[in-house]
């Protein structure tokens, strides 16, 4: 049984560790970005939720606005990994046929040049 | 003074409380570990089955790592996962792009430096158990004079 002891003291600190930090940080937004591999970012295919899809966080847009890039948005507006049309996303016109996310249903808004 | 537990003993349960831990938080928060494979330059093409394999791994490892009779197998298995980890680490450091990290656990609130220096120190430990395990073979194989 000793030479158990350790390894069932060192499962029983994992299983709690993970027990506890899973209520502390259980993720609550999800963020979308652009699908700028497939689609150009005009108004339409801005405004349009299908074209975004799903990414880990915010990460490291410009902030201009210029161009689209990331969102924020809750749970309510997602569902599996796919952008709701609930979002309703508006987007603006920064140059011909290069939109930006104006505004829409999101928590957080990033932009880039 | 009596000795309760052998160095030896004490690593494993360490990395078996690692793997264990970091194993069941990838797979609690699957979605975010695929996320974060799928915006890696290097593993994006393999985003699917890895974020399945990388937990399961760890698991199995931490499984090995229980029973003393398979905890040397363990050890061997584990060294060859750090090493793949921190090869993969250092990969990240010299791209310098922010890349996300879903390591699992706490481990992901290190800086890539410090993860790097993390996983070189578990490497070494585990490096040095191996040795004194054998060695520890070693004797017990030598005929009595």
């Amino acid at each position: 049984m000793k030479r158990y002891m350790l390894g069932i003291a060192a499962i029983a600190i994992a299983v709690f560790s993970v027990a506890f930090k899973t209520a502390v940080n259980k993720p609550v937004n999800s963020f979308f970005e652009f699908d700028y591999d497939s689609y150009s970012p005009t108004i339409n295919n801005v405004q349009d939720e299908s074209k975004w899809i799903q990414v880990s966080g915010l990460g490291t847009c410009s902030n201009n606005d210029v161009k689209a890039c990331r969102i924020e948005v809750a749970s309510t507006y997602v569902s599996g990994t796919s952008l709701l049309s609930t979002a309703a996303l508006v987007a603006q016109e920064s140059s011909t046929n290069i939109a930006y996310v104006k505004s829409g249903n999101t928590v957080n808004i990033k932009n880039k040049n | 003074m009596k000795k309760y537990f052998s160095i030896p003993a004490i690593v494993s349960a360490i990395l078996l409380g690692l793997l264990l831990y970091t194993g069941i938080s990838k797979l609690q928060r699957h979605n975010d570990f695929l996320l974060a494979l799928a915006a890696s330059p290097l593993l994006k093409q393999h985003a699917g089955w890895l974020s399945r394999a990388v937990p399961v791994t760890e698991l199995v490892i931490a499984a090995l790592l229980f029973f003393p009779a398979t905890r040397q197998k363990g050890m061997y298995a584990a060294l060859l996962l750090l090493t793949v980890f921190t090869g993969y680490l250092t990969w990240m450091l010299q791209q310098q792009a922010p890349l996300p990290c879903s390591c699992g656990g706490f481990i992901e609130a290190l800086s890539w430096p410090q993860h790097l220096l993390f996983n070189t120190a578990l490497l070494a430990v585990t490096v040095t158990t191996i040795l004194l395990n054998k060695r520890k073979d070693k004797r017990k194989e030598r005929p009595p004079t």
